[in-house]
């Protein structure tokens, strides 16, 4: 249930958001060092040219190979430094942080917070092209909040989009 | 037009969550290969390093780890995997060439720089539960000029004190010499074969108490039959969730993975 009205809520902040200039939807793959995630990743440009982008998606390996759903949610904040010379090409420094889990066994569920810096690039008016590529620190956790692991975490992107 | 994919989303998430017939494997242990798996990219430390074996150890359902023994110039026991020190760390050469003083400056080729560790330093007592250690002994081809099994029987002596009954000891001894020494000790000893043919002839001059084999060089009426023979069989070169599937349905005493969280998955579905 705290999964359904993350999701929800998430998608209805950007809906009523009032200060919304352009917003993308778009499915990127996540080539991430804990696992890969197909992902849907929505972006909105707000307030001049700062970027919110945030994403839900599913471990592929852990999902849909073995059935056990592993959900990532992520969220990070940039700036658009092209914003004064292209409207097609998007370059955003972002940092971000992301939010995964998944039940390892009846006794065992593992959760992950990571932090990362990197970038966004995107291409193109209504249909657009995003990549992205990020580098941080993660952390491994248990259901009794031990840190199993701390270690250094990374995620390249790589997607397709439609601008609304 | 959000709320449309929200549902979808949803609808994958109850779709994919939805329980298979569950399988009893409690009869397989799972045990993490050079403790965190050598060919795992989603591994957050070096193979038999400290940080791994930690690591590994603290999951309740990982049953113990194996480790690749090695021994360095002067007779010290090391845990690496490789050969030499070449691809993986900032040293070249073999173990056995070095001192264990040249050794302690040398660290794995990652962000961290975890460094190769000692034997002795592995703490087995931070293991949750009772654990299994699984030693590969790998003497490489350097001439030492102490005597080997010595050196290992003083090795072995210290760990059994200090860690029994907790960890239970499983010693590799893929020489000839090595076994027969370490059966007249009383050691629990493997060895590494290739077949269940190689297995039944490795029985007609060793009375082993059990064989490591890659998971596709036995097939399930193999792994049992050696079982009625009262052997023990661990299967190690376990990487993908399907060979993890395959190897649990042969119901060995061991698997040696690669990437243990992937296996407990698989165990407990």
């Amino acid at each position: 249930m705290r999964i359904i009205g993350f999701v929800l809520c998430w998608f209805s902040a950007f809906s009523f958001s009032q200060e919304r200039k352009k917003t993308s939807i778009s499915f990127v793959y996540q080539l991430a060092k804990v696992e890969s995630f197909p992902s849907i990743q929505v972006n909105g440009q707000f307030w001049n040219a700062a970027i919110f982008d945030s994403s839900v998606g599913v471990g592929l390996r852990t999902t849909f190979l073995q059935g056990r759903l592993f959900p990532q949610f992520s969220a990070g904040l940039g700036y658009n430094v092209l914003h004064s010379m292209s409207k097609k090409l998007q370059l955003s420094p972002m940092v971000m942080s992301r939010l995964s889990g998944f039940r390892l066994s009846p006794q065992t569920r593992l959760n992950y917070i990571e932090g990362m810096g990197g970038y966004t690039l995107s291409y193109g008016e209504r249909v657009i092209l995003v990549h992205s590529a990020f580098f941080g620190k993660g952390g491994e956790w248990n259901q009794n909040n031990e840190l199993l692991a701390s270690f250094w975490t990374y995620s390249v992107n790589l997607g397709i989009g439609y601008v609304f | 037009m959000y709320f449309r994919i929200a549902y979808i989303l949803l609808s994958v998430g109850t779709l994919v969550s939805c329980s298979k017939a569950t399988q009893n494997y409690n009869d397989v242990q799972i045990l993490g290969h050079v403790a965190s798996g050598l060919y795992n990219p989603n591994q957050f430390f070096p193979e038999n390093s400290l940080e791994a074996v930690e690591y590994v150890l603290s999951f309740p359902e990982v049953a113990g780890v194996e480790l690749d023994l090695q021994l360095s110039e002067d007779g010290e026991a090391w845990l690496f995997h490789d050969p030499t020190l070449d691809e993986k760390t900032t040293g070249s050469g073999a173990i056995c060439e070095h001192t264990s003083e040249e050794l302690s400056q040398i660290h794995y080729t990652t962000i961290n720089k975890e460094g190769i560790a000692r034997l002795s330093e592995v703490d087995f007592s931070r293991a949750v539960g009772s654990k299994v250690v699984f030693l590969d002994i790998k003497l490489g081809n350097c001439l030492p000029d102490f005597n080997v099994f010595d050196r290992l029987k003083t090795t072995i002596d210290a760990l059994q004190t200090a860690y029994t009954p907790g960890v239970e000891f499983i010693y590799i001894a893929n020489y000839d010499s090595l076994t027969t020494a370490f059966l007249n000790e009383g050691y629990t000893t493997y060895r590494d074969v290739t077949s269940y043919d190689g297995a039944l002839n490795m029985l007609a001059n060793y009375d082993v108490d059990g064989f490591y084999l890659r998971h596709y060089q036995l097939d399930k009426d193999q792994v049992e039959a050696l079982q009625l023979l009262g052997k023990a069989v661990a299967l190690f070169e376990i990487r993908s969730p399907f060979t993890i599937r395959d190897a649990l349905e042969k119901h060995p005493d061991y698997l040696l993975v690669e990437d243990v969280k992937s296996a407990i998955v698989e165990k407990y579905n």
